[in-house]
């Protein structure tokens, strides 16, 4: 176990480099970057050099910027009056957290709930639903859901605030469902699937042998182990949140970063859009790294004999 | 204690009625058994069998087809191009959608939400824009079924260059195996572990939104996953006996990988690959939706969408349709690829 | 002796895509207590789904469509679920055939070998845990109070085995079902897992029912056998009837294609061929196409049960009295060695 977490580690290492290394190519050698930006203002250019050193040879801009990263430093916006990219970056992760949160809460109680029902009776009226819900999901983009529920809830029937505001529950509801529509769609099916597997296995069918009633095979067996490898698709559900909450983001307004980076690829703000690329990907590993952690500590194949707790 | 044989003894009366004459061998060296067999398929007819069974499935084949028929012939129903903008704009700009005969019944009638004849008012009420026209003055009719041309070209193309990178990769890897798979795969790993997004924006950054880059972009990452597959496949299969015995036989690793590999792996990658087409569809409008899409006058349905979206709300005609048939070609290709897929393994099919 | 278990014209039907396979077309036979009794047979011969079918564990798509299952005089083919849970793990248990899949993964094995005691006996957990090691040591498993806690991947798989045992003994149950239990285990395995069953069994004076394709196995564990074919029991007597006087020539087959019967040079006998299609059974005796000895007959009606002795019974036409007389090809094969 500690061998595989340290293996894991180092690969997080290794993919942060080669993201850190690539941002800082991009900043060197793309025609329009701060870098080699002939619009700046003398102040921006001064700036710049002070934090990056422009006239320095290559590897030392290198490790100035790898340093500057260490320090959580982001670089600066010079669009938004040049800002401090990690404070922009910063103020805007509360809204996005909470809306991420809230759509990954909400969509994996549901999608569980629906992929349980529908693989325990299979063909009915849910099972039929979740097929359609997990087609949906992956067919219909967020952005379309969202910006159709935003004009007929929010435009044509004025039920449910238009915008975003922080300080409103409710104004959180619909980029909610728009962001949740996905994980709904992914847990329901992921879980269906997983109790299909576990319901046509043996140990289900010897379970049964032992006299026990079908609802106790079902929570005692089977739906207890069907949960566990749910916590691997939290990967894949960040990567999928982090995606949806771009295009939501911009529908409701949410000050966010999703939002700040719709913003900053419009205006070409390339620290902006180079520390939110670092950022995410920071944010995924970690989601990966606790979940392969979390995965070993409650599957029993996977953990370690001795200290074992739940009997 | 076994008084279960119910039936009858040696010679009993009920017997007495049988032809002696049949208590004869009949010559049995196994021609009988060809009979008993049912009809043999081979593995691509079956999967047609199974297909053609699957409602859900071929209703999206045809909606498919009618939607790529409609992609060619459009723009001939059309006299406007879809990069005209047409003078005057001022009489051009933003109609409503106005279909002949369908405007009879209320709809497609060009009126707009406030109920005014847009047509009448501006003095054209010979002339018809299916979709209405757009901020500059363009027909959203050619716009969307060009739009259409250009993210099916998108997704066939992505899926084509995830085809070649993917499975050259995945083979390789599956097939040499060792040291060499284990470096390959730890490299996707890594690879994999840099969110999409952040990948292709990063791309899009450097290699403007173009329809070639475009469709490289969402390579750089799904290819990983048509590697993994093929590797599996190839892996799977490289241990079996046939596929040694041609080894030992002195087959080249050529003959091996088109003759026994390809025919294996075949199914699995047609499976992939058809979820590729409209993964990539997908990820283009998404990427049109923040800021990366194709440049004008070039209009796939996600820039369409993009642009009809900052006039929703008074405009909504402009999002609507380019919307629709967006999720509609989506749908349907999702739902063909579910089909195709429990076609293929039909042991898939119930989950 | 108490006759526990009497099955009488059992049918079972599948329903899937292809149509309806009657997996089971009418099964006869008895078991006592503290007999075992072996079916044998090839996969698909239905001698699975008989076993699942007196388990009440057949799957959702199949279903007894006639026939009887008796336990102690007791009608079981029409109990409702509720009463059969009381039944199962209780009277009769089972032993799956895969011991590498039988085990729920994600729990611990002393409490899947209790989980039938807490059930039907309303034991304590404390009183639970101490016959479960108890019952742990009569399967031979060392160290049991320590083993107690491990999860399943922590065993061999001939230690599973001895674990899926013990669960189903939990209750010293009257009938124990065996569907294979020593095939997905290793020659040496085998062995001691067949010991252990029948020290058990003598232990415990249970009925056994024991499903197989092996011959081999059959030998060393039977009182009885039947040999299943095609859903049909084509031939059932003692062991010795039916492994030194075998009437049937799918019998034959079987006894022929055992490793220690044929001769190592030339094999004598192999069954061509592969079972029929169950969607539509084929007219008269299902094993006429690939049976050597066929006659017209065979093609044409189906043969009964001919008795040969008050415990020996087959159903073949050779056995009529108007078949030409023939000697079974395996006598040749043993007097020749």
């Amino acid at each position: 176990m500690k061998k595989y977490i340290l293996v894991r580690l180092l690969y997080m290492v290794i993919a942060i480099a080669l993201i850190v290394s690539i941002t800082f190519l991009l900043l060197q050698f793309m025609p329009g970057s701060p870098f080699n930006d002939l619009q700046l203002t003398p102040e921006q250019r001064v700036l710049l050099d002070e934090k990056y050193g422009l006239n320095d040879p290559i590897p030392v801009k290198y490790a100035r910027y790898v340093s500057n990263l260490f320090h959580g430093e982001l670089g600066t916006s010079f669009i938004f009056n040049n800002q401090d990219v990690s404070d922009m970056i910063a103020a805007r992760m509360s809204s996005s957290v909470r809306v991420g949160l809230q759509a990954l809460v909400c969509g994996s109680v549901i999608g569980v709930l629906l992929g349980i029902v529908a693989a325990l009776k299979r063909n009915s009226f849910w099972d039929h639903l979740t097929t359609i819900i997990a087609v949906i999901g992956v067919s219909i983009p967020a952005f379309v859901i969202g910006s159709l529920m935003q004009y007929y809830f929010g435009v044509k029937m004025a039920i449910l605030p238009v915008i975003y505001d922080k300080g409103n529950a409710v104004s959180t509801i619909m980029p909610t469902i728009a962001l949740a529509f996905s994980v709904i769609a992914t847990t329901a099916k992921y879980m269906r699937n997983e109790l299909v597997d576990i319901i046509n296995s043996d140990y289900i069918l010897f379970a049964r042998s032992k006299g026990l009633t079908g609802s106790e095979v079902i929570i005692k067996h089977a739906v207890r182990n069907a949960l566990i490898p749910v916590v691997t698709i939290l990967g894949p559900m960040t990567i999928s949140l982090i995606t949806g909450s771009t295009v939501v983001e911009r529908i409701f307004s949410v000050p966010g970063l999703g939002n700040l980076l719709v913003t900053s690829i419009q205006n070409n703000d390339y620290f902006v859009i180079l520390g939110e690329g670092l950022v995410f990907s920071l944010m995924f590993l970690s989601v990966v790294l606790v979940v392969d952690i979390l995965y070993g500590l409650i599957d029993p194949r996977i953990r370690l004999a001795g200290g074992n707790h739940n009997e | 204690m076994n008084d279960m044989t119910t039936s009858v003894p040696n010679g009993s009366s009920s017997c007495d009625t049988l032809d002696p004459s049949k208590f004869v061998f009949v010559h049995n060296d196994g021609d009988g058994l060809n009979r008993m067999e049912r009809p043999s398929f081979t593995f691509w007819k079956d999967v047609k069998i199974r297909l053609m069974k699957n409602k859900m499935a071929m209703a999206s084949l045809v909606v498919l087809i009618l939607l790529a028929f409609t992609a060619v012939i459009a723009p001939f129903c059309s006299p406007h191009q879809y990069y005209e903008q047409i003078e005057p704009m001022r009489t051009y700009i933003k109609l409503p959608p106005r279909i002949p005969v369908l405007e009879n019944f209320g709809i497609f009638d060009g009126t707009d939400s406030a109920g005014v004849d847009v047509y009448a008012e501006r003095g054209i009420e010979d002339e018809y824009f299916f979709f209405g026209t757009d901020n500059l003055a363009r027909d959203q009719w050619s716009r969307t079924w060009y739009g259409v041309r250009i993210s099916i070209y998108i997704g066939l193309l992505a899926a084509a260059i995830n085809l070649f990178i993917g499975v050259t990769y995945g083979g390789i890897a599956g097939y040499y195996g060792g040291q060499i798979d284990n470096l390959m795969m730890r490299f996707t790993e890594i690879l994999g572990s840099i969110p999409d997004l952040v990948v292709m924006i990063l791309f899009l950054l450097v290699f403007k939104p173009g329809i070639f880059t475009m469709s490289l972009a969402m390579v750089i990452t799904s290819w990983i996953g048509m590697a993994r597959v093929t590797r599996g496949q190839v892996l799977k299969i490289k241990n079996q006996e046939y596929v040694m015995v041609a080894r030992t036989l002195g087959a080249t690793p050529r003959q091996i990988i088109v003759k026994h590999m390809l025919p294996n792996i075949l199914p699995t990658i047609v499976v992939a690959i058809t979820f590729n087409i409209p993964n990539a569809i997908f990820y283009e409008a998404f990427l049109a939706f923040i800021g990366l899409g194709l440049p004008a006058p070039a209009a796939s349905l996600g820039v369409l969408i993009n642009d009809g979206y900052t006039s929703l709300r008074t405009y909504p005609y402009m999002m609507l349709y380019p919307t629709l048939v967006l999720s509609i070609l989506m749908l349907c290709l999702n739902l063909f690829a579910n089909g195709l897929r429990d076609a293929i393994d039909p042991t898939m099919r119930d989950k | 002796m108490e006759k526990i278990l009497e099955v009488k014209g059992l049918k079972v039907n599948f329903k899937t895509q292809g149509g309806t396979v009657q997996a089971v077309r009418g099964v006869d036979f008895d078991l006592c207590a503290g007999e075992t009794l072996a079916i044998v047979g090839e996969s698909g011969s239905g001698k699975s789904v008989t076993s699942k079918a007196m388990m009440g564990l057949l799957a959702s798509n199949g279903s007894i469509v006639g026939g009887s299952i008796r336990y102690n005089g007791k009608e079981i083919t029409t109990m409702k679920e509720k009463e059969f849970e009381h039944l199962r793990g209780r009277d009769i248990a089972m032993i799956f055939q895969d011991p590498m899949t039988s085990l729920n993964p994600c729990m611990t094995i002393g409490h899947q070998i209790s989980e039938s005691m807490i059930k039907h006996q309303k034991l304590s957990r404390k009183q639970a845990r101490e016959q479960t090691i108890e019952l742990m040591r009569l399967v031979e498993i060392k160290d049991a109070e320590k083993r107690y806690k491990q999860y399943p991947h922590q065993f061999s798989g001939g230690m599973r085995q001895r674990i899926v045992t013990a669960a189903a003994l939990a209750c010293h149950p009257k009938i124990l079902i065996c569907d294979e239990p020593t095939t997905a285990l290793d020659v040496t395995i085998q062995a001691q897992i067949i010991d252990l069953i029948k020290s058990l069994q003598k232990k415990l004076d249970i009925g056994i029912i024991f499903i197989t394709h092996d011959l081999g196995v059959v030998a060393n564990v039977a009182d009885r056998v039947a040999v299943m074919y095609a859903g049909k029991i084509v031939e059932i007597g003692t062991a010795d009837e039916v492994f030194y006087q075998p009437a049937h020539p799918y019998t034959w087959g079987l006894l022929a294609s055992m490793p220690s019967m044929s001769d190592s040079k030339d094999e004598l006998w192999s069954i061509p061929g592969s079972p029929p299609d169950l969607i539509n059974p084929p007219k008269g005796d299902a094993f006429a196409p690939r049976n050597r000895f066929a006659m017209q007959i065979d093609f044409e009606e189906e043969p009964p049960m001919f008795r040969i002795s008050d415990t020996h019974s087959a159903a073949t036409w050779l056995l009529h009295e108007y078949a030409p007389k023939i000697q079974s090809p395996l006598a040749e094969l043993r007097q020749r060695r």
